[in-house]
């Protein structure tokens, strides 16, 4: 079990491609971290130095309060998980799993009483003797798990370990992934591009672009209170819509279209000086409704649309329309009859709105809100 | 540093590479010459102060258990030895070349780990860092993303990152020695790049080879194979008139009269060969700047 911390690290390339800058994260024991973020936001470049693969340009890595900087990564006491199914080919399952067990020499009996252990966590027994090619896609990352679980390390680095999944056995992994978390307690940092793998398996999740984190939090906290449109937009599916309008006293304005903004949030946005200045609302799709009662409560937030497209997903309903030459996505009741080219109300739940300053997209709203 | 070393040891000094030999300390330096020293006429201290820098290959035996295979490979690569290390059935072989930034702690087990990977490999330890891998009798065409996955499988498991440079398909003859001090001089020109991408196949660096190493440019760079297919006109003109018209098999195949079936053979066969799939984009644009660096000698 291991606490990790991160301070000031950078990791810089050839004096003038920055990778990662300025990372700053403390990791209890026992977390599940993930880092998230689109290709080339510099999570894997992060994972890859706490395990010792990069080297760290600036900053200092901490492992229970001893410096990592330098200490080559086998003395590391990690173990790590790649988005290849990483087996060797020639050997079995009980020999792939051993392998890092026999490298660090520890004695047979006790490779075999953790590759034992490992097999029966993992549902593996049955297929000890079995070579990887004889294994499903699942099985086998199953054993690349079990490799990393028997080395009985502090810290789990797991680099996108489920990509190569198709989309069902992957849901099935994730649960796998956290049952196993949660049974093991072992550290572990998850990186993933996947947003639905972060917010599902996450104790706190590490939101990442170009190399600078942009949220750090639970996955309810940056859901629901994203820091800038970035985090806003990246987290949830289908995203976060965001309008440009111009902020009146008690109301956003979007062209001719005018929604009343609670009390509440509005006192803030005052306060802050963006009245008659222009201003992102974000709202997500769930926070459109349909149904009557809801349109009633909201008389002065509700808006007539013309539908683009409607998909009918089973449960629920997802419609493409516009405010005000501004595309939108909604998720509604599937009970919604909307066909495209009808016009319908949605009532806006601007409790749940969001507003972003429009020049550094920060979050207006204070985190208490 | 190496005369230096032959004038101060003067008679103790050997560079005729006998891998039984007692008698002599055999070091080895980083661009893999060796060279031995009479073990009665160094001290201690001295030994101590050639093991910091050079590799003493007692030291790499120890550790990874040569087999006569890999001396003998050891000598024909890196000493005068003309003497053919391989048996007679081998007609094809193609090196890796492999580099980390840390020590590979565990020799053995690291040759243990690639062996389901490769035909037959024999593995050849430059320093412990740095090694070349052989494989004798490979597949005509490399699947590089197998060899990807079997590098993260290393990775996990050494915590090392595995750089590697897959050279060309080489005929099994005399001039083997030439081609692999010519590739291996690329695979050290091309590190930079390779640190970048981990595993790169000789045919994707070759542009970029034009570009940073020039002088790497020659023909005698090229395999046997290669050259021998380029040699056949029609195969030659088969792959201009491919390259021609964009890689499309059909136009190309109306172009030059032939049924695209016999298209198809002719690929095949310059594939079993050579192991290069024109098919490929990156073998395609290797082949358009390796055909006129040949043609250029034919003309």
């Amino acid at each position: 079990m291991a606490e990790l911390k991160l301070e000031h690290i950078f990791k810089i390339y050839d004096k003038d491609v920055t990778a990662v800058k300025d990372f700053n994260l403390e990791i209890k024991d026992k977390e599940f971290i993930v880092f998230v973020g689109p290709s080339g936001c510099g999570k894997s470049t992060t994972l890859r130095m706490v395990a010792g693969l990069e080297e760290i340009s600036k900053g200092e890595l901490l492992i229970d309060g001893k410096r990592m900087n330098d200490v080559a990564p086998k003395d590391r006491d990690i173990a790590m998980v790649f988005q290849n199914y990483a087996l060797y080919p020639h050997m079995s399952v009980y020999e792939n799993m051993a392998f890092g067990l026999k490298l660090r020499k520890l004695p047979k009996d006790e490779i075999d009483r953790r590759v034992k252990e490992a097999a029966k966590i993992l549902d593996l027994e049955p297929y000890l003797n079995r070579k990887p090619k004889a294994l499903s896609g699942g099985q086998r990352q199953r054993v690349a798990l079990g490799r990393a679980i028997v080395r009985d390390a502090r810290v789990f680095l797991m680099d996108e370990p489920l990509s190569n999944l198709d989309a069902k056995l992957r849901v099935h992994m994730r649960a796998e992934i956290t049952k196993l978390h949660q049974r093991l307690q072992t550290t572990t940092i998850y990186v993933t591009h996947d947003q639905t793998e972060a917010m599902t398996m996450a104790t706190r999740l590490v939101v990442m672009k170009d190399g600078i984190i942009q949220q750090v939090g639970t996955p309810k906290e940056v859901y629901e209170k994203p820091k800038n449109v970035f985090v806003g937009g990246f987290i949830g599916s289908p995203a976060m819509n965001f309008f440009t309008g111009t902020l009146l006293d008690g109301k956003m304005t979007i062209g001719n279209v005018s929604l009343s903004i609670p009390e509440q949030k509005m006192t803030y946005l005052r306060a802050q000086g963006y009245v008659n200045k222009e201003i992102t609302m974000g709202i997500r799709p769930e926070d459109f409704h349909t149904d009557l009662t809801s349109i009633e409560a909201s008389q002065s937030s509700k808006v007539d649309v013309t539908i683009e497209v409607a998909e009918l997903l089973g449960a629920e309903t997802i419609l493409y329309a516009q405010i005000e030459e501004q595309t939108f996505i909604s998720r509604v009741d599937a009970s919604t009859d909307a066909k495209p080219g009808e016009v319908l109300t949605l009532a806006l739940n601007m409790n749940k709105a969001h507003f972003f300053d429009i020049e550094t997209e920060d979050r207006i709203l204070p985190d208490q809100d | 540093m190496i005369k230096k070393l032959a004038d101060y040891f003067h008679m103790a000094f050997t560079t005729d590479f006998i891998p039984e030999d007692t008698e002599n300390y055999w070091f080895q330096t980083e661009d893999g010459q060796t060279f031995g020293l009479l073990k009665t006429a160094i001290t201690e201290v001295e030994l101590n102060l050639l093991r910091t820098l050079f590799i003493l290959i007692e030291d790499t035996e120890t550790n990874s258990k040569n087999t006569i295979v890999q001396l003998k490979w050891q000598q024909f690569l890196f000493s005068h030895s003309n003497d053919f290390p391989f048996s007679e059935d081998v007609e094809s072989i193609r090196f890796f070349y492999f580099q980390s930034k840390q020590p590979i702690a565990d020799p053995i087990n690291f040759e243990e780990a690639i062996k389901g990977a490769f035909q037959q490999p024999i593995v050849l330890w430059i320093n412990n860092m740095y090694g070349i891998i052989i494989e004798e009798k490979p597949q005509s065409i490399f699947d590089k993303e197998e060899f990807i996955q079997l590098s993260d499988t290393l990775t996990s498991d050494f915590l090392v990152v595995i750089y590697s440079f897959i050279g060309q398909l080489h005929k099994v003859d005399m001039l083997l020695k030439e081609k692999f001090s010519m590739e291996k001089q690329c695979f050290q020109e091309l590190l930079p790049y390779i640190e970048q991408e981990k595993t790169v196949l000789f045919y994707e660096a070759f542009p970029k080879l034009l570009i940073t190493s020039t002088h790497l440019i020659d023909q005698k760079l090229l395999s046997y194979y290669l050259i021998e297919s380029l040699q056949d006109e029609e195969m030659l003109h088969t792959l201009k008139v491919f390259l021609q018209y964009n890689l499309n098999a059909s136009l190309a195949a109306k172009r030059l009269h032939i049924h695209r079936n016999s298209l198809q053979y002719r690929f095949d066969k310059f594939i079993n060969k050579t192991g290069i799939d024109c098919r490929e984009f990156s073998n395609a644009a290797f082949l358009a700047l390796a055909i006129p660096l040949m043609t250029k000698r034919i003309e």
